[in-house]
């Protein structure tokens, strides 16, 4: 490590179907524990985290959003400015994997340009009941740009691994300015757009 | 490069060799002036101040030969040397220097984003040094030389090598005074006196080292040099000027600093020459005190300033010109006797230092060599001219230590016997315990902090609970409010503030039909807080469901500031009705309207709503003669009763009504229609037509079919109605009034409809009713 303990500030996004773990994963690599019975999410809630790699520091704003079809449309909201994304599914639903699909290619045509997206496929603690290949989701990911890591918010197996993989791929650019803080803009500002370096 | 700058470059000549790391930046901050950019790549300082002007000031204010005191004329003896210029260059050197620090105060020029996260953590970071550091002995020589404006001569190595030593030092901080006494040093900044001099150590240190920096004041030049595998640990070099006197201008004195980062250790080291003559003590105190103040570094985290003091090491070398208050003879007879005990103890600087008159926490190590000062040149003898100067420890090297830092250990203070100037060099060597970092424990640590503040960060976010996130209003009716409450709690440890925030995109924070009270607010912890909201369905909201057919629900956002986002859905099923809706939609709907039977595409249109129907025929058989029908107002109770017979086909019968709920029912009914019975995009025709009877006949034969038969039939009603004016005491133009606001209205869209109508439309209005009720014929 350098003396240049300089802190990057990224938003992250969690999406996917309900009641595929997405607070869990967040709980986990956040706060390091896990429920077994946690509560769905109906809003958008907020945490940060950071991650130290060997020559910077990451802090993410996480934005774990409510997985519930009906809330579909308020994604926006928040993976809009993101410039990572975390799209869950469970192993043991191929639904859900489906519905990841859909996620990555919203993100895709409608998310931050460049957005760094990792697929995390959930419950690896339930691989008996797999339902999802590992190799088909792989492919997905690989055919796709997107980071892939099967996890499992109950054993924390690759959750923090996850992350740390998600920080090193996002751009470390001296235009990355911390963000405005938490929160939803409300006039929305797109972070991922290149910025003039303000003053020195 | 202009001329100017070419000259103020010189003048402070700031040398940064191997600059291939950032301390650029930090050598530029550091010397207080506005700085351009340079294209150069070697550093360079440009000064913005006008040259011009200052020069004129201090030569027309300090010299002219003249007026010069004893005092000075006694300087230029000493000094052997013609003053005039000298004094104009350094005056000029002294008032740029000294103005320039009082008219940019470094802190107040500009307001810049600090991140105030990473100084944070690299604050708590710094305070657990000692956890991820280990001390490490390494070696630091300092020399002094005032070399008389002598040129190199003799090899360097008694002064500089230390046989007695067995490891090399690790810095090597040189100092020089009087290094170039010429006139055109003083006037051009000319360098080239130094350069031979700084090639000459290199060559003595012999490619071991690198030089970090150089700094030149004058004849004042301090040099740095590190051993090469210490480079890379070496950060934040910085170099600063000051001269001495008034308003500096008091002639050559004064002191160059350089400071740098030497691992996790930091290290300030002043070179000065401080006046000179044995009667002079306060002077120098002054002086050094001048120097300690005007010297100033910018910390590179917060971009503050710091002075000589904020280091943990702290070495001062240089010709600083105390004296020994004896008689020649005693001091050169101690001298011979190595009697130097009685000589320091009354040294003048030794004297002034017990006092606490200068270099306030500063030591010296123990002298045990003989002064230093003044030989004639090229010999071993002292001053054997007619002034006979009375040997001094001229040259003296002090150190002072950061409060917080371990001190150093003496290695060695002593002389060499150079000979070629009137001075004799001095050196000393120390041992610092240099702090370095473990980098795995540094790491470990750094994460630890910055756990410790997401923690923190995390756990004082606001936290609430909200009683419900689903809300259903069940059944609603048209007109009839509908309320119900959410109570939000504060479950965290701060204050939560929020508030309903409009979807992505979004003007407006929910649907219309919906009332939300309170849209924000502030809990104290534990506070609870009770949300009303209310659905409420009038003539502009009932299309979207009667018509639109939209479906009642909504998904409201609730913002905590600086926390979660909490969503509300709402549902209700809206009870469909023939208020709020087109005639158009109610003639092809046989059945009654709330059964939602979907209508077949086949369907025959009635000619006219069977609702409309309905309450009129009722009027007809039981109310035409009811005195101060149409004046006087309905029954709310009653009228929804009335409603729900409307929407549902039960007969009238099954409820108790007056004749007036019912008459205002009819009213309320035309009111309601999305679009009256004469259309939005007939509206500005209908009142320029009022004025003539048969304009109006042309305009209302050119309605839609259905509209058409609901005025004609409406019409007709009326007529009747005025034909019982005996017993019910209407007017036609009371009735023309009250119908014509129904039946004749601007679009809701318009501006028209944010104002209430003028005398003169309503007139309008009114008459085109009252042609058609006067002249029966106009119908038909």
């Amino acid at each position: 490590m350098n003396n240049n303990n300089k802190i990057f500030q990224f938003k992250l996004v969690l999406l996917g179907e309900a009641a595929v773990g997405k607070s869990s994963l967040v709980l986990r690599f956040v706060r390091g524990h896990f429920l077994d019975y946690q509560e769905s999410t109906i809003g958008a809630a907020f945490l940060a985290q950071t991650v130290c790699l060997n020559d910077t520091t990451v802090k993410f704003e996480i934005w774990d959003t409510a997985g519930q079809e009906r809330y579909h449309t308020l994604a926006p909201m928040y993976y809009r400015g993101a410039q990572a994304a975390i799209v869950v599914y469970d192993i043991r639903s191929e639904d859900s994997f489906e519905r990841a699909i859909k996620w990555v290619k919203e993100l895709q045509r409608q998310g931050s340009p460049n957005i760094v997206i990792a697929l995390a496929g959930n419950k690896l603690d339930l691989a008996a009941k797999r339902k999802v290949e590992t190799a088909e989701a792989q492919q997905y990911a690989e055919e796709n740009g997107l980071l892939f890591m099967e996890t499992s918010a109950k054993t924390s197996q690759n959750v923090n691994e996850l992350f740390v993989e998600i920080a090193k791929k996002l751009p470390k650019t001296p235009t990355t300015r911390p963000g405005s803080g938490r929160g939803v803009q409300i006039n929305p500002i797109d972070n991922g757009a290149p910025k003039k370096k303000c003053c020195n | 490069m202009n001329e100017t700058q070419n000259m103020e470059n010189n003048i402070e000549t700031t040398t940064l060799v191997n600059s291939t790391d950032n301390n650029n930046n930090n050598n530029n901050i550091n010397n207080n002036v506005v700085v351009e950019p340079q294209s150069n790549t070697t550093t360079t300082t440009t000064t913005s101040v006008d040259n011009l002007q200052v020069g004129t000031i201090s030569i027309s204010d300090q010299s002219t030969p003249t007026t010069a005191t004893p005092n000075q004329q006694q300087q230029q003896e000493d000094n052997n040397r013609g003053v005039s210029n000298e004094t104009i260059k350094a005056s000029l050197d002294g008032l740029k220097h000294n103005s320039l620090k009082t008219t940019f105060p470094p802190n107040s020029q500009h307001h810049q984003y600090i991140d105030v996260n990473t100084q944070w953590i690299t604050n708590k970071l710094k305070e657990r040094e000692s956890e991820f550091t280990e001390k490490r002995g390494m070696s630091i020589f300092l020399g002094t030389w005032n070399v008389n404006g002598k040129k190199p001569s003799e090899p360097l190595d008694p002064w500089l090598k230390d046989p007695s030593m067995s490891l090399q030092p690790d810095i090597y901080a040189i100092g020089f005074q009087e290094l170039d006494l010429t006139a055109e040093a003083l006037l051009l900044g000319d360098t080239t006196r130094s350069l031979p001099w700084e090639q000459h150590i290199l060559n003595t240190l012999q490619g071991d080292y690198v030089k970090l920096l150089s700094k030149q004041l004058v004849g004042i030049l301090l040099c740095v040099y590190v051993k090469k595998e210490h480079k890379p640990h070496i950060a934040n070099v910085q170099s600063d000027i000051a001269a001495v006197g008034i308003m500096g201008m008091m002639g050559n004195k004064g002191g160059v600093a350089i400071r740098f980062s030497f691992y996790n250790t930091t290290i300030c080291i002043i070179n000065s020459h401080l006046n000179a003559h044995m009667d002079n003590v306060l002077r120098r105190n002054q002086d050094m005190k001048d120097i300690a103040k005007n010297i100033k570094f910018i910390n590179e985290s917060d971009h503050s300033t710091i002075n000589i003091f904020d280091h943990d090491q702290l070495f001062w070398i240089g010709d600083l010109n105390y004296r020994i208050p004896l008689p020649d003879g005693e001091v050169k007879e101690k001298i011979k006797k190595k009697d130097f005990y009685n000589l320091f103890l009354v040294d003048q600087l030794n004297q002034q230092m017990k006092a606490g008159a200068v270099f306030e926490g500063f030591q010296e190590p123990p002298i045990s060599f003989a002064p230093t000062y003044k030989y004639d040149a090229g010999t071993e003898e002292y001053d054997s001219s007619e002034k006979k100067r009375t040997p001094a420890w001229c040259d003296r090297i002090l150190w002072k230590t950061h409060k917080k830092a371990e001190n150093v250990g003496i290695l060695s203070y002593k002389r060499a016997e150079l000979i070629s100037s009137d001075h004799r060099p001095v050196s000393a060597s120390f041992v610092i315990k240099i702090k370095v970092v473990i980098p795995d424990s540094k790491n470990r640590i750094y994460q630890e902090i910055v756990k410790e503040l997401d923690k923190k960060e995390n756990d004082s976010m606001p936290d609430a609970n909200i009683s419900t996130n689903m809300v259903d209003f069940e059944t609603i009716k048209f007109m009839q409010p509908t309320s119900r409450q959410l109570v939000f709690e504060n479950i965290g440890q701060v204050i939560a503030r929020f508030q309903f925030i409009p979807k992505l995109d979004e003007a407006i924070l929910c649907k219309p039909w919906l009332k939300i009270s309170p849209l924000a607010g502030m809990m104290i912890p534990k506070e609870k807080v009770t949300i009303d909201l209310t659905v409420y369905v009038d003539n502009l909201t009932s299309g979207l469901f009667n018509v639109g057919g939209e479906s009642m629900d909504d998904i409201l956002i609730l913002h905590l500031e600086n926390g979660k986002d909490y969503f509300i859905s709402i549902s209700g099923v809206f009870q469909r009705t023939c208020f709020g809706n087109t005639l158009e939609n109610l003639v092809r709907y046989p059945h009654p309207i709330r059964n939602n039977i979907p209508i077949p595409p086949e369907q025959k249109k009635l000619s006219i709503p069977k609702e409309l129907w309905r309450i009129i025929d009722y009027i007809y058989y039981n109310g035409l003669k009811e005195e101060g029908l149409f004046i006087k107002s309905g029954v709310t109770k009653e009228m929804e009763a009335i409603r729900d017979c409307l929407d549902t086909a039960e007969p009238f019968s099954s409820i108790n009504f007056s004749i007036h709920s019912m008459a205002e029912t009819l009213i309320r009914f035309l009111e309601s229609l999305v679009e009256p019975v004469i259309p939005f995009n007939m509206y500005q025709q209908a009142l320029d037509a009022s004025s003539s009877p048969l304009s109006c006949k042309t305009l209302v034969s050119h309605l839609p079919s259905v509209n058409y038969n609901v005025f004609f039939y409406l019409i007709s009603f009326l007529i009747e109605t005025l034909s019982n004016q005996k017993e019910n005491d209407l007017k036609p133009d009371q009735l023309a009034i009250i119908f014509s606001t129904v039946l004749l209205r601007p679009s809701p869209q318009s501006q028209l409809s944010q104002i209430p109508p003028d005398a003169t439309t309503v007139k309008k209005k009114a008459d085109l009713i009252l042609h058609f009720l006067i002249s029966k014929d106009l119908i038909n």
